[in-house]
């Protein structure tokens, strides 16, 4: 876990958070063995999940309402911008990401010189993986492709490193769950480079009971497609 | 009679909410000045509504009123969502300077 020297890139992780007191903690020490900055973006948490947070380590920045998950990240990645980071990266609060992971993609961001590598779980064979879930998954990649014309292998993984210009442009309006495929949208619109990074899911009991359900799938198709009206 | 009056009065009302906020949205609120005014003319003259719905191949000036009203329906629903997405995007906006200004840096240890 978080093998290999210390990167001295000024890297911020991006940790978007609710209600995750009981594992935040356990997160935010993982995330700052390979000795970069984190901020927890805590989405109006009803528990400890600020004070566990900075307790471990990261600078915390709350939200007085609950906003969502896509809310979230764009508050994180706007605070790393402020801060004059180098390269920002997005990490769950959950548990299920690896920090080694992170650590290849950043790796790959700088000797490929893409401006984003996203985390993609189906490259390698996924584990422990229901198939309720991968067929939603699934579903997600081909929204996207439907969407935007990018073909992903996970349209839907949290886990991704970015350089600050790419963070730049990457400007999220979607506060829920939509945001992940409005990512995609955005690197399409700007024209970025990118590149999908096999990781692995760590899926524990806590981690599944705070995955997103099956309804929740038909609720992101809805916001994308009223999202557009907007514009 | 009394009827006819009371929904010309109801459109008059569209019809000067159209014009209050016509600077604001002028093709929504010209589209509501226009449709008020129409739909008045069909109150007074509902012959009319037939022989239109006739020239479209629908038997009945009733049904015609009925299919306008849904899709005048449904046009005002998609115009009230984008409304309230502008507000969530506003309260965003100002969640997220809050948020920030009053961030937290880790705990000494």
């Amino acid at each position: 876990m978080g093998g290999g020297s210390v990167d001295r890139s000024n890297l911020w992780i991006v940790i978007p958070a609710y209600n995750e007191g009981t594992v935040i903690g356990q997160v935010v020490r993982e995330a700052r063995t390979l000795g970069h900055r984190v901020v927890v973006v805590n989405d109006g948490s009803a528990d400890d999940t600020g004070p566990q947070a900075r307790e471990a380590g990261a600078t915390v920045i709350t939200h007085p309402i609950n906003l969502g998950q896509g809310a979230a990240l764009a508050t994180g990645i706007e605070y790393a911008i402020l801060q004059h980071a180098d390269y920002v990266a997005t990490f769950d609060a959950d548990g299920q990401h690896r920090i080694e992971d992170l650590r290849r993609m950043l790796e790959i961001l700088k000797t490929e010189k893409v401006d984003i590598a996203m985390g993609s779980r189906f490259i390698k064979r996924p584990e422990n993986i229901s198939l309720r879930r991968r067929i939603v998954l699934k579903g997600g990649v081909l929204l996207t492709w439907l969407t935007t014309g990018i073909r992903l292998t996970d349209a839907h993984n949290g886990l991704r490193v970015m350089t600050a210009e790419a963070a730049r442009k990457l400007r999220i309006t979607q506060n829920g769950m939509a945001h992940a495929s409005e990512f995609i949208e955005l690197i399409k619109r700007h024209k970025l480079k990118f590149k999908e990074v096999p990781v692995t899911i760590l899926y524990t009991d806590y981690s599944l009971k705070k995955g997103q359900p099956l309804s929740n799938a038909l609720s992101i198709v809805l916001e994308l497609l009223t999202g557009r009206l907007g514009r | 009679m009394i009827i006819q009056i009371v929904l010309t009065l109801c459109f008059l009302f569209i019809a000067f909410y159209g014009w209050a906020h016509l600077s604001k949205m002028r093709l929504v609120s010209g589209g509501m000045i226009m449709l008020s005014l129409v739909a008045t003319y069909f109150i007074w003259d509902p012959a009319v509504t037939t022989r239109l719905a006739n020239l479209l191949g629908i038997g009945r000036g009733a049904d015609l009123i009925m299919y306008f009203f849904f899709v005048f329906v449904i046009f005002q629903l998609v115009v009230l969502h984008v409304k309230l997405r502008a507000q969530v995007l506003l309260l965003t906006r100002l969640a997220r300077c809050i948020a920030i200004e009053g961030a937290e840096g880790p705990e000494k240890n």
